[in-house]
């Protein structure tokens, strides 16, 4: 005997969600190890239950389990969702917020950078489908110079560059001489260096502390002044990275490049680790 | 002169030809539908749509037409051609489309039946609404009246080819008996109309032409109205200019001479497989002889069709691509830049209706748009081939040199009983710009990037290795700033503090050297020898101090000042009198007071304190 299709509808759906969902609050969810869980998602994915493997590795997520396998693993699940019919839409840029957190945690992981390029280039090609432009927009340029070297290596730079500037004040008292030269030199470099690298160093730590990166995980994203109003900037595509910072009960404020405006809290995923 | 008007000419033409290039662009596309003023109950009679274009092919879809309640219509029989001229260069084409629906009224009325429609480029096109007066069946009604003639006029389809597409003639003489009949249709002894399949077996596809026929014996007949066989599973394209405007010629039936006139002649290719009927033509006549609307009936003829054998059919065949075709192909520009277009026009020339579609070959980083189509048809000996022009627009999405690959359409060739495939190889195309990196799978293995990009991703890992996180310390800025500041500040420190150490020694050192300070001193010595009793030193010490006092007021070095000179030079130094004569005195006493060894107690000490006092009022002690 045939089943209502109304029913039949919901039955697959939730024969898998279901026991993900109670696999996720029971308490022996908890209690099993890591490895154990991104084990059981992995077998998930290869068996092509994305679904029940995204419900445990967001759990893990959720419980602030920050390891690269995971974010990875994480990455394909949505990757392969995205390839079939149970496709929902922002499914790649969850993918590449999840490859994208791998690299945070482990930037030497090629598997991963080159699942990320992936991935954009699918969203770059869907959207081509849809007949619309790709906007290659990297990250804000403060951003990309703050973000060659760590904190930790911009401070070491400040205080060596005070060290020169001290030497200096030394030498340049010294008879006429190569180290009377040397203390001439010295001076002005060492001022010069704590003038750039000092701030550097703060704005480090405020783009680390205050700013995180985010993905976009909505097909696209316009980005809105404080009024509602759209800025003249282009809409952000799914998957493109992204700079975070404050964020009110629906909207976040993101830097996308030199653009910069409102979006809806829930259409960008922000990144673990710094 | 000569030379400016050939320039003005030259401008005159070029403003004409963007003036014109405009116009050209324009398409008017007309409606209009056609039906007879009346019919009979259970007659069949035909609506039919007719759309014409001036600005290129049609791309007509879906006709439509609403029937009144209790009138039956059949499914539409649809025809296109294109009319393609080219006078003093400059290329004109006339499309044309026809939708036609047999109708048949149950009940006697007035049938106000709504213009039927056809979607062309995305919008709607109706043709306008048509009324038919349906009378009982017997009382002479005109139904099956042809659509686009009024009643009591001939017959006069225009032809949709452009001149010259048709390359010779329809004869309409007999040829060689084939048009002989054994006997008459029952009944029929003056006239009948006849239908005439060239093949009553055909591939799904393949061409069959379809000629209708009147047979006349011995009267003179004026063809009124006609109704065209429904087609309903065929694509229907005529095959004459004028349809019943051919002449005549003998055929022998039942064994008597019969005149025969081609009506219409039309290629028709099959939809589908099966058991298709075209349906039957009727007409209507009169004549001396036969009275007036005489309907007339053709017979109905079937066509078995088939589709080619499904053994050896290549890879995209699609059923009902038959004839014999070529293809060739144009890529313009072969230089594009990543993210930017190309265009490759294909054209599939050849007998037979061309393919509608081609597959173009499935290259990692090339999209291919939905292209846009164009037919042209012609007829050559009876049999209608055509041209069918597919421009492709392909987007670039990764650079370097790719290789396009083949187009190739596949198609049965009916003649040959094979199916062939007709190829172009579409050649390369030079993409500038930098190519993504290779995935790890494609890395390894060498294979072209799939164009599902996703299902090169790596297997999951499942297994959770070793991992420390990064360690990134936050710098308090307070420390920063302690830490950059220090050094710097400490060496200024140090510096400094060794500069005012410095300085105070300098200063200590020019206080020594001062007048007021050897002032000081000698009075002090001059105390101590006092105390001592030593008047010798007393008077030294004493003179000592006023010299020091005189000079510390003044500058001036009394030593050298003989001692009776002395209170004059302090006058003139500013010094009170009084005060420069106890000077002088002073020293004249100290001078006294050093060659007297013996002197008491109370001569020294008197003379220390007027040194003081003398040494105060000079303003040095």
């Amino acid at each position: 005997m045939r089943r209502p299709r109304c029913c039949s509808r919901w039955v697959a759906p939730l024969a898998v969600a279901l026991p993900a969902l109670a696999f996720v609050a029971s308490p022996a969810a908890a209690a099993e190890p890591i490895d154990e869980r991104a084990a059981r998602a992995a077998e998930a994915i290869s068996a092509g239950r994305e679904d029940e493997a995204i419900a445990i590795l967001e759990a893990l997520a959720d419980r602030g389990v920050a390891h690269p396998d995971v974010s990875f693993d994480r990455g394909l699940a949505y990757a392969r969702r995205a390839r079939g019919r149970a496709a929902q839409p922002g499914d790649l840029g969850r993918a590449a917020a999840g490859f994208e957190e791998a690299l945070r945690f482990r930037a030497t992981d090629v598997d991963a950078a080159a699942a990320l390029e992936t991935v954009r280039g699918e969203v770059a090609r869907r959207r081509a489908r849809r007949g619309k432009d790709e906007v290659s927009v990297g990250d804000p340029p403060d951003r990309l110079i703050v973000g060659l070297l760590p904190e930790i290596g911009w401070a070491a730079l400040a205080v060596a560059s005070s060290l020169v500037l001290a030497l200096g004040l030394v030498l340049r008292r010294r008879p006429p001489g190569p180290w009377r030269v040397a203390g001439q030199l010295g001076v002005p470099l060492g001022a010069l260096g704590i003038a750039l690298f000092t701030p550097a160093t703060w704005w480090a730590g405020v783009l680390g502390r205050e700013r995180g990166v985010g993905v976009v995980i909505a097909p696209e994203i316009t980005l809105l002044d404080p009024g509602g109003a759209r800025v003249d900037a282009p809409v952000v595509p799914e998957a493109a990275r992204v700079e975070v910072g404050p964020a009110d009960a629906d909207r976040v404020r993101i830097r996308w490049g030199s653009y910069e405006g409102w979006a809806p809290r829930d259409a960008v995923r922000t990144l673990a680790g710094r | 002169m000569t030379a400016l008007a050939r320039v003005l000419g030259i401008v005159l033409v070029a403003i004409a030809f963007l003036w014109i290039r405009p116009a050209r662009a324009q398409s008017r596309v007309t409606a209009s539908t056609t039906a007879p003023a009346q019919a009979e109950v259970g007659e069949p009679f035909v609506v039919e749509l007719h759309v014409s274009s001036d600005g290129g092919p049609l791309r007509a879809e879906d006709p439509s037409l609403t029937p009144p309640i209790g009138v039956a219509a059949t499914r539409p029989s649809v025809s296109f051609s294109t009319d393609t001229t080219t006078i003093n260069g400059v290329r004109r084409s006339t499309s044309q489309y026809r939708a036609r629906w047999t109708l048949r009224a149950r009940e006697p009325g007035r049938l106000a039946i709504e213009g039927p429609s056809v979607g062309i480029r995305g919008r709607r096109v109706r043709g306008n609404p048509v009324t038919v007066d349906v009378v009982p069946a017997g009382r002479g009604g005109r139904g099956a009246s042809a659509p686009s003639s009024p009643p009591g006029m001939q017959l006069q389809f225009s032809w949709p080819f452009g001149q010259g597409t048709i390359d010779e003639p329809l004869d309409d003489e007999s040829p060689s008996g084939e048009l002989d009949l054994p006997q008459a249709p029952p009944g029929k002894d003056v006239l009948f109309l006849r239908a005439v399949a060239d093949d009553t077996k055909a591939y799904v596809g393949e061409q069959v032409t379809l000629s209708f026929y009147l047979y006349l014996r011995a009267v003179d007949v004026e063809w009124t109205d006609r109704t065209e066989a429904p087609l309903a599973d065929f694509l229907r394209m005529p095959l004459i200019r004028d349809p019943g405007m051919t002449g005549t010629s003998q055929a022998t039936v039942g064994g008597r001479r019969w005149t025969v006139k081609l009506l219409d002649r039309v290629a028709i290719f099959p939809l589908r497989s099966g058991t298709l009927h075209t349906g039957a033509m009727s007409a209507r006549f009169r004549g001396r002889r036969i009275g007036s609307q005489v309907l007339e009936t053709s017979n109905d003829v079937t066509i078995e069709a088939i589709e080619p054998p499904a053994a050896g059919r290549p890879a995209g065949y699609v059923v009902g691509d038959v004839g014999k075709f070529e293809i060739d192909a144009d890529v313009s520009p072969r230089d594009v830049k990543v993210g930017g277009s190309f265009t490759v026009t294909v054209h599939v020339e050849g007998e037979g209706n061309p393919p509608a579609s081609v597959k173009m070959p499935k290259k990692a980083g090339i999209e291919w748009l939905d292209p846009d189509k164009s037919i042209e048809h012609v007829v050559r000996g009876g049999r209608v081939g055509g041209v069918r022009t597919l421009k492709f627009l392909g987007k670039v999405a990764r650079g370097g040199y790719v290789e396009l690959g083949d187009v190739e359409v596949p198609y049965w060739n009916p003649k040959t009983e094979a199916y062939e495939v007709a190829k172009v190889d579409l050649g390369g195309l030079r993409v500038e710009g930098d190519a993504p990196p290779p995935t790890p799978s494609t890395a390894s293995s060498g294979t072209p990037a799939n164009e599902d990009a996703l299902a090169t991703l790596p297997a999951p890992r499942g297994t959770v290795r070793k991992f420390a996180a990064p360690a990134a310390p936050a710098v308090p800025i307070g420390w920063l700033l302690g830490a950059v500041a220090a050094p710097p500040l400490l060496v200024l420190l140090v510096l400094g503090g060794l500069g005012v150490a410095r300085g105070t020694r300098t200063r200590l050192d020019a206080r020594k050297d001062a007048p007021s300070t050897r002032v000081r001193e000698a009075l002090d010595e001059a105390r101590d020898a006092d105390r001592r009793g030593d008047a010798q030193a007393v008077a030294a010490a004493i003179e000592r101090a006023v010299h020091a006092a005189i000079e510390a007021r003044d500058g001036l070095r009394s030593r050298g000042v003989l001692l009776r000179d002395l209170p004059s030079a302090l006058e003139e130094h500013g010094v009170d009198a009084a005060v420069a004569r106890r000077a002088a005195d002073l020293l004249g006493d100290a001078e006294s007071l050093r060659f007297d060894p013996g002197a008491d107690a109370a001569r020294r000490t008197e003379l220390v304190d007027r040194g003081r006092t003398v040494c105060r009022e000079l303003g040095a002690a």
